[in-house]
C-alpha cells in the first residue's frame, strides 16, 4: 500500500516535469544575463517548452498550465497580460499538427516550431500595439524569435533526454 | 471486450469535443485578459507587485553569478583595447580638468549670487540605491526588476537615475521590489528640451535602442550631438537631468540616444525629491496667507 502511494507520489513528481523546466525557463529569460549582443529573449524560450512538450507529451503540458505560465511571464516581466493568449495560440495550433509531426523528422519538427515561434513574436507584437495604443518597434521580438529558433535544436535533445531518464 | 470498444468509440469523439472546448475557453479568457489591459491597466498592477516581490529574491540569488561571468568577459575584451583607451583617457582628464576650474569659479559665483538674492533652498534630494536583478520578460517591454521596494522607500513615479544619467522612472511597486519602465519602453514619455537651444519636446520610447522626440516647436533647431536634458515639466521629473544625446535627425524624425548602457547597469539610484511637500495647498491658517 506505502509502496503504491509512493510510487504514485514518484509519478506525479515525474509527470510535473515538463511544467517544471518551462518554469525554470522562465525565470532564466528574467535573469540579466548583461550579455553584449544578446537580444531580449522574450517567450522565445518558453514557445520552445510549450511547443516541445505538447507535441511529443500533451497530457503533461495541459492548456491550463500554458496559460498559467503565460501569465506568470507577463506578472513576472511587467509586460501587460497578452502572453495567456499567445501561448495558448501556440499550445492550439500545436495540438492541431501534431499529428503530423509525432514520429516525422527532427528537421520537420524544427521547421514547426520556427513558423510557430515567428508567428508567436508577430502576434504578440500586434497584441502589444492593440493594448497599448502606439506602435512597438519590432525588432527585439524578431532577434528573440531567431534566437528561439537557433536554440530549439539544443534545447530539444536536452528536453529528449528528460523525457527518456525522468518521464519513462 | 465489444462493450468496452463500443464505449471508447463513444468516449473519444466526446473527450476530442472536451478539449475543443476547453482550449476555446482557455482562449476567451486570454482575449477578456487583453481586452481589460487595454481599457484598465491598473487593474493588474497589484498582481504584478505581488509577482515581482515573490520572484526578486530568486532573481537576486541568479543574478550575482550572472553579472561575475558579465563582468569577467567584459575585462578580457578591455584588455585588447587598453592602450588606446589609456590614451583616450589621459585627453578626456585634461579636458575636464578645464571644465573643474570653470565649475569652481561658476559655483563660487552662485553661492555669492545666491547669497546676495536671499534665494530659497532647493527641495531635500534623497536617495535610494538598489540592484537590478531582472530585466523585462517581453521582447515588447523595456524595464528592470529592481530589489527594493516600499519598505526601502521606493514610490511610483521616483525617476531613477545612474552616475551618466537618466534612466526612467518607477512604475509599480511591490513590498521588496519594484520595476522601473526604462526611457526606450513605448509608454514612456518624458518632457525634455535641447539643451542648446532650450527647445522643449517629448520624448517617447519605441522599444527600440534609441528614443525619439515629438511635439518639437515648428521651426525648432535641432543638431547631430545636441544633449538632451529634463525640462521637468508635469512634475515627474526634476529639471536638468541629463537624458541623452541627438544622434540622427532624418526629415523630422529625431532619435536620442541615451547616456545610460543599461544592457550592462547593476545598480541604479532612484530620486526622492519631496516634491509632494511643495504641492500641498498653502495653509490658510498662517497669519502670513490668511486674508488681510
Amino acid at each position: 500500500m506505502t509502496d503504491s502511494l509512493w510510487q504514485r507520489l514518484d509519478q506525479a513528481a515525474r509527470n510535473l516535469t515538463p511544467v517544471a523546466l518551462t518554469i525554470l525557463l522562465l525565470i532564466l529569460s528574467l535573469v540579466p544575463w548583461r550579455l553584449p549582443f544578446l537580444p531580449p529573449l522574450g517567450l522565445s524560450l518558453i514557445v520552445i517548452s510549450v511547443y516541445y512538450w505538447t507535441i511529443h507529451r500533451p497530457s503533461l503540458m495541459p492548456l491550463a498550465a500554458v496559460f498559467i505560465i503565460g501569465a506568470l511571464a507577463d506578472l513576472t516581466g511587467g509586460a501587460p497580460l497578452i502572453s495567456p493568449l499567445v501561448l495558448v495560440a501556440v499550445a492550439g495550433v500545436s495540438l492541431s499538427i501534431r499529428r503530423w509531426l509525432v514520429g516525422a523528422s527532427a528537421i520537420i519538427v524544427w521547421g514547426g516550431f520556427v513558423v510557430a515561434v515567428f508567428d508567436a513574436a508577430l502576434f504578440a507584437w500586434l497584441l502589444m500595439w492593440y493594448v497599448s495604443g502606439t506602435m512597438p518597434n519590432l525588432g527585439p521580438g524578431l532577434s528573440g524569435a531567431l534566437l528561439g529558433a537557433a536554440a530549439y535544436p539544443l534545447m530539444a535533445s536536452l528536453f529528449t533526454r528528460v523525457q527518456r531518464v525522468v518521464l519513462r | 471486450m465489444t462493450r468496452m470498444g463500443a464505449i471508447a468509440a463513444i468516449l473519444h469523439p466526446l473527450r476530442a469535443w472536451g478539449d475543443r472546448i476547453a482550449l476555446f475557453g482557455f482562449v476567451l479568457i486570454a482575449v477578456g485578459l487583453v481586452v481589460v489591459e487595454r481599457s484598465s491597466p491598473e487593474l493588474t498592477s497589484r498582481a504584478r507587485g505581488a509577482a515581482s516581490d515573490l520572484v526578486a529574491p530568486i532573481l537576486n540569488l541568479l543574478s550575482e553569478p550572472a553579472a561575475m561571468t558579465a563582468q569577467a568577459i567584459d575585462s578580457v575584451r578591455e584588455l585588447g583595447r587598453l592602450r588606446e583607451e589609456n590614451a583616450q583617457l589621459r585627453s578626456e582628464v585634461a579636458r575636464l580638468l578645464q571644465w573643474q576650474t570653470v565649475a569652481r569659479r561658476l559655483d563660487a559665483e552662485n553661492q555669492e549670487l545666491r547669497a546676495l538674492e536671499n534665494l530659497a533652498p532647493d527641495p531635500k534630494v534623497k536617495f535610494v540605491s538598489a540592484r537590478v536583478v531582472g530585466g523585462s520578460g517581453g521582447a515588447f517591454v523595456r524595464s528592470v526588476l529592481i530589489a527594493a521596494g516600499m519598505r526601502d522607500g521606493v514610490r511610483k513615479n521616483q525617476p531613477a537615475i545612474t552616475g551618466d544619467g537618466l534612466i526612467g522612472r518607477v512604475t509599480e511597486v511591490g513590498n521588496r521590489s519594484a520595476r522601473v519602465l526604462l526611457l526606450t519602453d513605448i509608454n514612456s514619455r518624458v518632457p525634455i528640451y535641447v539643451e542648446r537651444t532650450r527647445a522643449r519636446a517629448v520624448m517617447t520610447g519605441d522599444n527600440s535602442d534609441q528614443m525619439l522626440l515629438n511635439y518639437l516647436p515648428p521651426g525648432a533647431d535641432v543638431a547631430v550631438g545636441d544633449r538632451i536634458v529634463t525640462s521637468g515639466q508635469g512634475g515627474v521629473f526634476p529639471p536638468g537631468l541629463p537624458v541623452g544625446v541627438v544622434t540622427s535627425n532624418d526629415s523630422g524624425t529625431i532619435r536620442v540616444q541615451p547616456f545610460v548602457n543599461w544592457e550592462m547597469m547593476e545598480y541604479l539610484r532612484l530620486v526622492d525629491y519631496e516634491l509632494s511637500d511643495l504641492l500641498l495647498p498653502l495653509d490658510t491658517t498662517d497669519p502670513r496667507h490668511g486674508p488681510q
